[in-house]
């Protein structure tokens, strides 16, 4: 798993906590700040007006697929993918159907 | 000609232009959407009453008995299958359905265009069967109500409409 440094500031007895629960479960400051976050992300990634968020930012091309797939699943962001796609040939199709 | 799927028609009927569509397209389906349709025609709801609605127009389309098992997964349901095995069967030029969650599977096992149910909105004002008011308001209606995953997608499809 490849990472990326990242500098930022937390609240004082945030930092004290993080330590003393890197104490007591003999890891480092660092893999506790990492199993908090992932538990995070997994507690809000199941949230629903998240997921929706999440969509809302591929359609508006702020995220590419492969975020939205890491965050809702593949399956639902090959479904997402594949319903823009189709949308996005509205035009042929709406012609194609005008034609029948 | 147009397989359509349980949630394809459910949605014309919500959007109230049901007749319109079977009027103006040759539309056909399958026993097994049918049948979902009967379950689905229980609920105490839009959809319930939509379902009814489309069984009430059941001599308006034509429907044909196709088992669509070899096309069954775990996205694509009874009814969907059948309908791809419908378009092969009647050599239909698109299969319309409204279930996104299906719609990468569906496109990978049907021999023909895959529509959503707007698109049909919209052709049905390019043929001047409906005026762009009533497909606005129809669009609306269908749009409403949408979950998670499905309401982002009406609101990108909504510039089809502006």
């Amino acid at each position: 798993m490849s990472t990326k440094r990242v500098n930022f500031r937390l609240p004082e007895e945030l930092v004290t906590h993080a330590d003393v629960a890197a104490e007591v479960t003999h890891k480092n400051r660092t893999e506790i700040l990492i199993e908090a976050l992932r538990q995070y992300l997994e507690e809000k990634e199941s949230e629903e007006h998240f997921r929706e968020a999440v969509v809302e930012r591929y359609f508006d091309d702020q995220i590419e697929f492969d975020t939205l797939k890491e965050i809702i699943g593949r399956q639902d962001a090959e479904a997402i993918r594949a319903s823009r796609a189709v949308l996005d040939r509205g035009d042929d199709l709406v012609e194609k159907l005008s034609d029948l | 000609m147009l397989v359509v799927d349980t949630s394809a028609f459910v949605s014309l009927a919500v959007g109230d232009v049901l007749g319109v569509f079977v009027d103006d397209f040759q539309v056909v389906t399958t026993e097994a959407v049918l049948e979902e349709l009967e379950a689905t025609a229980t609920d105490d709801d839009r959809h319930g009453d939509a379902a009814s609605r489309v069984l009430d127009c059941v001599d308006e389309f034509e429907t044909v008995a196709c088992s669509g098992e070899p096309f069954v997964t775990s996205r694509i349901d009874t009814g969907e299958a059948s309908c791809v095995a419908a378009v092969r069967e009647v050599g239909a030029a698109f299969l319309v359905t409204d279930d996104f969650r299906a719609l990468p599977e569906l496109q990978e096992v049907v021999d023909a265009d895959v529509a959503l149910s707007l698109l049909v909105l919209r052709a049905l004002v390019d043929r001047g069967a409906l005026a762009e008011a009533e497909a606005t308001a129809a669009f609306d209606c269908i749009a409403a109500g949408r979950d998670w995953l499905e309401a982002p997608i009406y609101r990108y499809a909504s510039q089809l409409f502006d």
